[in-house]
């Protein structure tokens, strides 16, 4: 498995080495999309008299619509570049096993979301650094944590912890959408269909209350106290849709994929 | 040129996909009724003194609700399923050189633009009418009042005065705003077909588009320059007509340069 591992990093990597534009496409889309949606906040705030601090920069980016519709689909269309090739006949009996291509796909999606969380938590924290009056503010009244917790404060948040929270969330949300849509495609064999799945499962999440945002999301309502055991549902539910996915390739026809 | 728009538009609406477009939007304009109409249908009693609800302010237009916010969400993608990546498509089979043989490229690209843009318009707009419809099926259509204080629109909102006397008229102008409007964004993609060889990425783009110009809004903190905002006849933000304006008229020339510009002199054999 190791051999194999180390062929798909390799292949991950030469990816980018191959498509410069992708790479440089998504390298200036998500800051700018990133500020875009922080500055909507910091008007808010500022209607509001209220300082932003530090902190509330990884929260704001944690919303549902922004987190739906640009880290989930950005990660999503980089993994359909990435997995353009597979449904490719010659490829699969190439492959031996088709179990592989699923294993394949699951572990770039799991790179994808890596790299694209990552990369998100460098630039909201560069924004942070060079925006922020004072660090953290979730026990004053006069902040966006007492504002969107009706006035309720709390003592007991600590930066570093706000901070591995987002970054694990994103990482997760991210994740198990990418698994999601490779299982759709394996299922539907049509990747608008699967986007479009997506991107109602995002807005069901974002608006409807329904969704992991709702169940493991870190908006200012969750630290009232914060529970970091509640990430453990989307960890359950990826090991779910990956073993689902696993038992679906053994019995995957490929005679009608496009290639 | 009338043969080749009848073949396109043949293409366009007999395509299994712009049903299932219009399947789409027609069930989320049932979920509307079924749940937020109907159960207000059953409470409607008309008492003196009572201004009762009317279907200006209760169809998915002008009610703000979780199926509202959805439909003028995802009314981008409903314009691009049915026929937006049929150049892309015609350009990789091959089928554009055969047509090319039989008629002139401007015929072609013309045809294959209108027939994009209807489509996509009707996508959008069948699901709305129906939804007019089936609320006109559970509330009346009682005239607008503005001192009942029942209705959304305010006096610096767009065509206030048309809503308030002839309600009709305006719902039928907002109707047509939607029809071009996603008749544009579902062309965006043919000039997008020159520059992106992937399929779902040229059907995607009209969404990208709206989302770019939704973030664009973020970015300079005007909410009616964003199109979610002003493409509902609610109004929550009135719409400002020079926002409306500019952002077609961009997409309109990136479609004349990127599409009839670049098809021009673009080498097809």
């Amino acid at each position: 498995m190791m051999k194999h591992i180390k062929a798909w990093t390799g292949e991950f990597f030469l990816f980018f080495k191959d498509n410069p534009i992708i790479l440089a496409l998504y390298i200036i889309a998500m800051p700018l999309l990133t500020l875009a949606w922080i500055q909507s906040f910091v008007v808010y705030a500022k209607r509001a008299l209220v300082p932003i601090c530090f902190v509330d920069y990884f929260i704001i980016t944690k919303d549902g619509f922004f987190i739906y519709m640009v880290v989930v689909l950005m990660s999503i269309l980089l993994c359909a570049f990435l997995n353009k090739n597979d449904f490719n006949i010659n490829r699969i009996i190439r492959q031996k096993d088709v179990r592989k291509i699923w294993i394949k796909q699951t572990y770039f999606s799991i790179l994808v979301s890596f790299s694209v969380s990552a990369y998100q938590l460098i630039i909201v924290s560069i924004i942070g650094i060079l925006n922020y009056t004072v660090l953290i503010n979730f026990n004053q009244k006069q902040s966006l944590f007492g504002l969107f917790n009706d006035g309720s404060t709390t003592n007991k948040v600590v930066i570093p912890m706000v901070v591995i929270a987002s970054f694990v969330f994103c990482f997760l949300a991210v994740a198990l959408m990418n698994i999601i849509y490779q299982l759709l495609k394996w299922v539907s064999n049509h990747d608008f269909i699967c986007l479009i799945a997506l991107i109602l499962i995002g807005f069901l999440d974002s608006y409807g209350g329904v969704g992991i945002i709702n169940l493991a999301g870190v908006s200012y309502g969750k630290w009232l106290p914060y529970r970091p055991i509640t990430l453990l549902i989307p960890i359950l539910v990826i090991v779910a849709v990956y073993v689902i996915g696993l038992k679906y390739s053994e019995h995957k026809e490929f005679l009608n994929a496009k290639s | 040129m009338t043969r080749i728009l009848k073949i396109e538009l043949k293409r366009a609406f007999c395509n299994k996909l712009f049903l299932i477009s219009v399947v789409i939007g027609c069930l989320i304009a049932i979920t509307h009724v079924g749940l937020d109409t109907v159960p207000l249908a059953s409470k409607l009693k008309i008492t003196n003194g009572c201004y009762i609800f009317s279907v200006f302010d209760q169809w998915i237009g002008l009610k703000f609700t979780f199926w509202t916010s959805l439909f003028f969400t995802i009314f981008p993608l409903l314009a691009s399923i049915p026929f937006a990546d049929s150049f892309l498509v015609d350009r990789k089979s091959g089928y554009i050189k055969n047509i090319l043989t039989r008629t002139s490229k401007k015929n072609y690209y013309i045809s294959k633009f209108i027939a994009v843009f209807l489509s996509g318009g009707f996508a959008v707009a069948i699901p709305l009418v129906f939804d007019f419809y089936l609320t006109s099926l559970f509330i009346p259509a009682v005239i607008p009042d503005i001192s009942s204080g029942e209705f959304p629109l305010v006096a610096n909102s767009t065509w206030v005065s048309i809503f308030y006397t002839h309600p009709f008229v305006y719902v039928f102008l907002y109707l047509l705003l939607i029809f071009v409007v996603s008749g544009i964004l579902a062309s965006v993609a043919l000039a997008f077909s020159f520059i992106i060889k992937y399929q779902y990425v040229i059907a995607l783009t009209p969404f990208l588009c709206f989302l770019a110009i939704s973030f664009a809004s973020l970015f300079f903190s005007d909410f009616a320059m964003d199109i979610r905002t002003w493409i509902m006849p609610q109004q929550a933000v009135p719409t400002e007509f020079k926002y409306v304006i500019t952002e077609m008229l961009i997409l309109v020339l990136f479609i004349i340069f990127g599409y009839f510009f670049r098809g021009k002199h673009d080498e097809t054999y």
